[in-house]
């Protein structure tokens, strides 16, 4: 498991974890860059089939592996500590491998450690 | 065919029992954490011990609608499976199914035991492991599994 993680709010009621060695860039809307990058963006909330929650800014994760993925908002990781890590058996899931490797329980908050090939297939 | 005990628990309208030595333990009720893009009988997952618990929602039984007022946790071969619905009860210990029906649901609902004024579904474990698609070590013989096609074995 990473030590590191950025922390993402897809939608109402879904947060993920990413590894920070995956994380490229996270540009907000008041960034240079946003408008350049927007338009090839994938929402992640419309992937994982949950409801987009209109009340978050808004930001684009660019990943190393050339993905662009429009979220809700970035969390730091300092406000979430401490974490634990459990699995989630990917028999839990329609289509194996599922989206989702494990869970990171916190006490403000759980987070869904995402597959990595399912933050890889947009560019 | 051998005397068994079995823990009865209401779920989705139906009463059900369970063989005692599939039941890890039984919680108070606590919202699970619902994973988008599940399997359509997950209500969601509980924290476990290295392994979030998967959660069968109470309507996968028929189409009764209990209040979720604890869990039921099962486990097999050290996997473990938590169900959602009613009170849990314990039968006496002379109970033995009866009134064989064998695969009317899925095959794991495997008899129907009366007990008094009491009338309960038998659950066989390890075939609603199967019929969920969950998977566990099925050559591990220790947790029940002996014994449970022991004495369900005519």
């Amino acid at each position: 498991m990473p030590e590191g993680w950025v922390f993402l709010r897809v939608g109402t009621s879904v947060n993920i974890a990413v590894p920070v060695s995956a994380v490229h860039r996270v540009l907000h809307g008041a960034d240079e860059d946003y408008a350049a990058y927007a338009p090839t963006a994938a929402d992640l909330s419309r992937e994982l089939r949950s409801k987009p929650d209109s009340e978050l800014p808004g930001v684009l994760v660019l990943l190393e592996n050339g993905s662009c993925w429009y979220v809700g908002d970035v969390l730091l990781g300092e406000s979430v500590q401490p974490l634990r890590y459990e699995s989630v058996p990917s028999d839990l899931f329609e289509r194996t491998p599922g989206w989702c490797r494990g869970i990171l329980w916190g006490r403000k908050g759980r987070f869904f450690v995402v597959a990595p090939e399912v933050l890889g297939g947009k560019r | 065919m051998n005397a068994r005990r079995f823990v009865l628990f209401s779920a989705g309208g139906r009463r059900l029992a369970f063989p005692v030595e599939t039941v890890k333990s039984v919680r108070e009720w606590e919202e699970p954490l619902p994973i988008p893009r599940s399997k359509e009988w997950l209500l969601g997952v509980l924290e476990g011990e290295g392994e979030a618990i998967p959660v069968l929602r109470a309507s996968f039984w028929g189409a009764g609608d209990d209040a979720n007022r604890m869990l039921l946790i099962l486990g097999l071969s050290g996997r473990l499976l938590a169900l959602a619905g009613g009170e849990p009860d314990m039968l006496p210990p002379d109970c033995t199914p009866q009134e064989w029906e064998e695969d009317t649901t899925n095959g794991f609902i495997i008899g129907t035991i009366d007990v008094a004024d009491r009338t309960a579904e038998c659950v066989r474990v390890d075939k609603l492991y199967s019929a969920l698609g969950l998977r566990y070590n099925d050559t591990d013989r220790i947790g029940g599994m002996d014994a449970e096609e022991d004495s369900f074995s005519r």
